[in-house]
């Protein structure tokens, strides 16, 4: 089945063919924006592998500076495919680096290169992560997977007119949703309902698939991410 | 906090969120489900061809499991569907022959499999439902597992892949997550989507196995399944083996990065030492696990029996402690085997020489050093003593290990330090000692040595004190090295059953009845069937419209106790029919038709799989309301399963009962009498009278029944019979040996000259020459007179005390002291004379030769004299105890067909019968040792000795022959008797102890048992003042002997016993513990001294000795050992009832006809 999204080269694949190009002003801002939507991942990644709440923080902030300011596209290897595993390959660079080098030297007074509540994230990290037993690449793919869910549910949300309507008509995402309910609730007849539940799928679908294809070299291999990802949640 | 997973995919849910992320996840994938059964990503519940998915289980490699509900039937189960992206004709044809492959397997550790089908295309294989998920989600859950837990598991799989090979099939898929646990606790083999049957597939066509496709899983493969080699089942131990692994670390054995690193270390062997993970594991554990993970197949466990032995040890079937009484009866065995090799020892001429006292010390000290290590090496090397092994004991280490080196030699030491070291330490002392001190001063100071050695020789029981108060009976010596000494785990040999069941379909069959072939027909309303799909047989019961339908209690039961229902089809004619598991065996009746009863052992097995069936029948409501002899269902592998309708073939049921106790005491009967043990009586008396409260509680006895022996071991009934005779032989040794060592210290005293026993010997036999006599005269004075008046009597060697020369001293202190003059030439007359007469008489060596006519004959009085005390103290045995006492310690009972155990009576009848023929053949022994010297001393030379021999030969090999003559000896079958196990020893003096003895008979057990007790005692003494004199010496040293023999036990180990619970601070426990000692005490204090005394009574025969003299000491010791007698006896029926618990066994026994 085709994909429904509109554009064919994605976000990724413009940010993997930068080379050497001088002119990758843009590049740098999509890949910022792109470090801003999976912080999480990372900060759960570097917290599972046994950093302090306090370190984590450091690290997370130290890492994307360093991803954002080392031109780290220019050495990507192409063949690393999507950007989860180049991240998640960099992050494991970057952490073996740094604690050869330190740790005594704490770090501070960095850029913020991502917008990181530390406060969020620990709190995050205790809910979501520390109950599950998973081991630190599972934590980083699960993560990632519920970072992605987590802003596509945001974009749609605030696309929505009603968010309550919305709040109401979400299990049907799911497909496990009680029509008579939901039609008592809303107070919409059946037909209506029908027709609003297959866009509101519809439109999940395009947001989720976008933000997927934002970070894999080719629209194909949406497909194939979203099947990993949800392997992984299924483990 | 335990995160929640999704009822619908089984995914894990993000804590506090309300959706699955898996499910929305893949809401926005572009394929949406076209098979959803197969892939997994189904809305869960739905329905799907007869079935109703409720929830996803898992995901092996061939297909999805859900649970899943029949709807027909109500039933739930798990239902494994083939994965569509495999489904290929060949994977079709494979994912059937699992199926096929699971369902003729058929045993309680394998998954169940209810059927196989094809729904919408897409191939089902429905098993039972293991709903605790598998070995792995445990280890996930729980971590490393416990030993006992994960041993417990493993044994279950092992039994479940042994029944898989006996039926031909190899698993080749072997992994934690292949193993399941049910909701009882059970672990189960599932996942047959690998295996291979022996019978149908030659390897080279097994598609499984082509070059290139590695199947399996890496990390849990042998080397050679991943070569591609011929599997055979070692292939399955290592995969077992590598699952335990995993069950004990939480990681597989071969750890990699990539699958290609796996393999590589697999087929390398790199294999982490188990212990790296688990230093706390039992060290035998790990070379158990780590030996069925050896890369060269020929190294590991032969069999799957082979590996579940090296496990058995650790699992959670405790062994039971070895009783105080089999401890000391393997003790008395292993000291008569050190004494006998000691003995020999002490032959060796260089030794016999020694004569200084820190040489004595220094070689004794040797000796025990020695003998400690000897049962250290045969510990750890075998786990017991000759004598525990006897006995059916073993030593074990920490998680039922074979014990370690060095917690064994502290565990030796102890106890040799205890009672070996302290033993030779004070009898140096006392051999020594009158060289350096004065008589006088020996005399008045004997009796505190003495006492102190009594103490010490009593040490080693109070290294038991702490076991009688223990569950696990644990001596000091056990604490300290952290061992415990344990009954041996029985073996139990089960015959080969016939299967009555037929394996394929009858010719000529008729239409399918719903997916089934009908086969033969048993009887009317009864038929087999076969399952075309599954090719396994079934048993189709009618139902007609009068008849209700199984209840749902008995439609879902599972148990392994009864048949599993299947489902209901109807024939051609609209008749309906219920269809039920056939399980491979036989109905009872074709067993009890075969001319052997079924041995105990087997109809234990029964009772156990009956007692634990009817008792879970009896909470859910499925026990049949009549039970017959036709209910009853002997499986191939010697189980029995409870039928719910009686087997039709039984010509009329010879039993009925509505009691299941009534029923199990009619199965418990239907072994032999005669094979039965006695002590599985009171179990069977307390079923017949209802006695268990609850069936539960008879499933306990009849597992602690198991563990007992139900058979009479060889070893043990020729232990029984040849051990008076070894302890003669071995005294025999001993006493050739002092001689030996007698002669050497004449002929170094006075070299030259002829041991002065010899000479006097000469002189008593040629009364008639009275040239000799004077020569023998002149030959005292001249030699020894000026000497002996220097030095004193006391001067000449000590085997002066040798019971032939006991007149000597007499003799030689009235030649000294006579004014008989001899010069130099008579006395060199007198010289030559006695050489020649010496010479000419070749008879009369003595002590020059210990193989001399002298020993002989004392040899031969020794053995027929030995036998005949045995005999007549087994005929003072049965009559008082009611059974040969060696027979009555070692477990042994003797019944007849009418009586159980045998009366008095016709235990004496037997007994004449064995010993008749024990005369008859010491008859020979006796001609020649006794009556052919005395009147031809001519033809009597030392060679003859050699044919004493043979009588000697004879005796010990109709004894040894006897109880090899199969189960019955000749003299069972005259005398009528049968011998059968019985654990429940001295019934006698367990009445006695518990006060549950009659007034007459307790008065009677006194007036017999005292003085019985007291004639070993008596005899010492005479022994004792015949060899010694009766000299104020000899009458210490016999008080010695006498205390040694008769207070060697009772007196100091009640006192010690007292001091020690005193001292430990138990004041209340010390009478208990003071009465256990002492009585410990006067059974060892009994059996240490018998054979001796018995054996020195007869030497005393032949002393001359005053009669008067002896007769009245005689009388006062046996007057004052009937009162010590009474006295103790009273203090044991006292303390008795004081005391605090039986031990186990009674405590099982016992406990059931009270509740």
């Amino acid at each position: 089945m085709p994909t429904n999204h509109p554009f064919h080269t994605t976000r990724w694949s413009l940010l993997s063919q930068v080379r050497s190009s001088e002119d990758s002003g843009e590049a740098e801002r999509a890949l910022a924006e792109l470090c801003q939507r999976y912080w999480f991942p990372v900060y759960a990644f570097v917290r599972r592998t046994g950093a302090t709440a306090a370190d984590a923080e450091d690290f997370v902030q130290g890492f994307f500076e360093h991803v954002l300011t080392h031109r780290i596209l220019e050495r990507a290897d192409r063949s690393q495919g999507r950007f989860r595993s180049f991240l998640l390959g960099c992050l494991k660079n970057y952490l073996g680096n740094e604690r050869q080098k330190q740790s005594a030297q704490r770090r501070g007074g960095h850029l913020q290169a991502v917008h990181l509540d530390a406060l969020v994230a620990e709190e995050r990290y205790r809910v979501e992560v520390e109950s599950l037993a998973m081991n630190d690449l599972q934590t980083f793919d699960q993560t990632w997977a519920h970072a992605l869910l987590d802003r596509t549910l945001a974009e749609l949300r605030a696309e929505q007119q009603d968010e309550a309507h919305f709040d109401l008509l979400a299990p049907a995402l799911t497909g496990r949703e009680d029509r008579a309910e939901i039609a008592a609730l809303t107070g919409m007849s059946d037909g209506a309902l029908k027709v609003a539940i297959h866009r509101l799928r519809k439109r999940y679908r395009e947001i989720l698939r976008g933000l997927v294809a934002d970070t894999v070299p080719t629209a194909e291999e949406v497909e194939e991410e979203l099947a990993y990802l949800v392997a992984c949640l299924r483990h | 906090m335990i995160p929640e997973s999704c009822p619908d995919c089984g995914g894990t849910l993000k804590p506090g969120s309300s959706y699955c992320s898996a499910c929305l996840l893949s809401a926005g994938q572009a394929t949406e489900p076209t098979e959803p059964v197969s892939t997994g990503l189904i809305a869960l519940p739905c329905d799907f061809g007869p079935y109703r998915l409720l929830r996803k289980l898992g995901a092996g490699g061939m297909g999805v499991v859900y649970e899943a509900e029949e709807r027909a039937t109500g039933r739930r189960l798990a239902l494994k569907v083939l994965r569509q992206a495999i489904d290929t004709e060949e994977q079709r044809k494979r994912f059937r022959r699992e199926g096929r492959l699971a369902a003729s397997i058929n045993h309680p550790n394998s998954l169940y499999v209810f059927g196989t089908d094809e729904i919408e295309g897409v191939p089902v294989i429905a098993t039972e439902l293991a709903d605790g998920g598998t070995l792995r989600d445990e280890v996930k859950r729980r971590g490393p597992l416990p030993v006992k837990d994960a041993v417990d598991m493993m044994l279950s799989v092992i039994d479940g892949l042994e029944a898989a090979h006996r039926h031909g099939v190899l698993h080749r898929d072997m992994k934690p997550s292949n193993c399941f646990v049910s909701s009882e606790g059970g672990t189960k083999v599932g996942d047959y989507g690998l295996s291979i049957s022996h019978s149908e597939e030659k390897p080279a066509e097994d598609p499984l196995t082509r070059s290139g496709v590695i199947m399996g899983t890496p990390a849990f493969s042998p080397p050679e399944q991943l070569r591609g080699e011929v599997l055979d089942q070692r292939a399955d131990i290592y995969s077992t083996a590598a699952t335990l692994y995993y069950l004990l670390t939480g990681h597989p054995p071969v750890e990699a990065e990539t699958s290609v690193g796996t393999v590589a270390a697999v087929l390398e062997g790199r294999i982490r030492p188990l212990q790296e993970y688990r230093p706390d594991l039992p060290i035998n554990l790990s070379t158990a696990v780590m030996r069925g993970l050896a890369a060269d197949k020929t190294r590991r466990p032969a069999t799957h029996a082979d590996f579940r032995l090296s496990l058995v040890p650790f699992g959670s079937e405790a062994p039971q402690p070895a009783p105080l009484g089999l401890r000391l009866l393997a003790g008395v065995v292993d000291a008569f085997i050190v004494s006998a090799l000691l003995s020999l020892f002490w032959m060796i001429p260089t030794l016999t020489a020694i004569t200084s006292d820190s040489r004595i010390l220094w070689v004794n000290l040797g000796t025990t050093i020695a003998t400690v290590l000897a049962y250290t090496l045969l510990e750890t090397r075998t786990g017991a003593t000759p004598g525990k092994r006897l006995f059916g004991l073993q030593v074990m280490g920490h998680g039922g290990a074979l014990p370690a080196w060095w917690p064994c030699l502290l565990r030796s030491s102890l106890f040799g330090s205890f009672s070996g070291l302290v033993a030779f330490v004070p009898e140096t002392w006392i051999q020594g000692g009158s060289e350096h001190v004065s008589t006088e001063l020996l005399h008045s100071l004997y009796p505190v040595p003495l006492l102190v050695i009594l103490l010490l020789w009593n040490l080693p029981l109070v290294l038991f004190l702490p076991s009688l108060r223990r569950e696990d009976r644990a001596a000091w010596h056990d604490l300290a090295s952290g061992l415990r000494v344990t009954r041996r785990r029985r073996r139990i040999v089960l015959p080969a059953l016939r299967n009555a069941v037929p394996e394929s379909p009858a010719e000529g069959d008729g239409p399918s009845w719903g997916g089934l072939i009908p086969g033969d027909e048993i009887t009317d309303g009864l038929r087999w069937a076969h399952d075309p799909l599954l090719q396994r047989p079934l048993l189709l019961r009618r139902r007609s419209d009068a008849d209700p339908a199984p209840t749902e209690a008995r439609r879902f039961c599972a148990r392994p106790g009864r048949l599993r229902w299947h489902h209901t089809v109807s024939d051609p004619g609209g008749v309906r029919w219920e269809v039920w598991q056939a399980v491979p065996g036989q109905p009872l009746s074709d067993l009890l038709a075969l001319p052997s009863a079924p041995s105990w052992d087997l109809i234990l097995l029964w009772l156990r799989d009956l007692a634990a069936e009817m008792d879970a029948a009896q909470k859910d409501g499925t026990l049949p309301v009549e039970l017959t002899s036709g209910h009853l269902w002997i499986t191939q592998s010697g189980h029995a399963v409870l039928l719910d309708e009686a087997w039709p073939e039984t010509p009329a049921p010879q039993f009925r009962t509505q009691d299941p106790q009534e029923f199990l005491a009619w199965v418990a009967g239907l072994a032999e009498a005669t094979t039965r043990p006695l002590h599985a009586d009171r179990v069977i008396d307390s079923l017949h009278r209802r006695g268990f409260e609850r069936l539960s509680h008879a499933v306990g006895t009849f597992m602690h029944l198991q563990q007992l022996p139900g058979t009479v071991d060889r070893a043990k009934r020729a232990a029984c019979l040849l051990a008076p005779t070894v302890a003669a032989i071995l005294f025999l040794l001993l006493l050739a040996s002092g001689l030996l060592s007698a002669s050497h210290e004449w002929t170094s005293t006075f070299p030259g000259r002829p041991p002065l026993p010899d000479v006097m010997r000469l002189m008593e036999q040629e009364s008639e020459d009275d040239a000799l006599k004077e020569a023998i005269r002149q030959h005292v004075k001249g030699h020894y007179g000026v000497y002996l008046r220097e030095h004193g009597l006391e001067a000449l060697p000590g085997n002066h005390r040798d019971p032939f020369g006991s007149t000597l001293e007499d003799f030689v202190a009235e030649q000294i002291s006579s004014d008989l003059a001899v010069d130099e030439a008579s006395l060199e007359r007198a010289d030559a004379k006695i050489r020649r007469a010496l010479e000419a008489n070749v008879s009369q060596q003595g002590l020059k030769d210990v193989l001399s006519v002298g020993t002989s004959q004392m040899a031969a009085a020794l053995l027929l004299g030995g036998t005949l005390v045995t005999g007549f103290g087994q005929l003072i045995s049965i009559l008082l105890l009611g059974s040969p006492l060696l027979m009555r310690l070692s477990g042994i009972a003797i019944i007849s067909a009418k009586k159980r155990p045998a009366s008095r009576g016709r235990l004496v009848w037997r007994w004449c019968l064995g010993w008749w023929g024990i005369f008859f053949l010491s008859a020979p022994a006796a001609v020649f040792a006794i009556a052919l010297p005395e009147k031809y001393p001519a033809i009597y030379t030392s060679a003859h000795a050699a044919l004493l021999l043979l009588p000697t030969i004879l005796i010990i090999v109709f004894l040894s022959i006897i109880p090899l003559l199969g189960r019955r000896s000749l003299v069972d079958r005259f005398a009528g008797t049968w011998l059968v196990a019985d654990e429940d020893k001295l019934p006698l003096f367990h009445s006695v102890r518990e006060g549950t003895m009659s007034r007459a008979k307790t008065i009677a057990f006194f007036a017999i048992g005292g003085p019985a007790v007291a004639a070993v005692p008596v005899m010492v003494v005479i022994l004792t003042l015949a060899a010694c004199g009766r000299d104020p010496q000899g009458i210490g040293i016999a008080a010695a002997a006498l205390l040694m023999a008769y207070g060697y036990g009772l007196i100091p180990a009640a006192i010690s016993g007292w001091l020690f619970s005193w001292l430990a601070g138990r004041r209340p426990h010390a009478v208990a513990a003071t009465a256990s000692v002492a009585r410990m005490g006067a059974v060892a204090g009994l059996f240490a001294p018998l054979p001796v005394a018995l054996s020195l009574s007869l030497i005393a025969l032949g002393v001359e000795t005053k009669g008067p003299d002896i007769l009245a000491i005689a009388a006062v010791v046996l007057v004052l050992g009937s009162f010590s007698g009474a006295v103790c006896a009273t203090l044991w029926r006292k303390c008795g009832t004081a005391e605090a618990k039986p031990g186990p066994t009674r405590k099982s026994l016992s406990s059931t006809p009270a509740s």
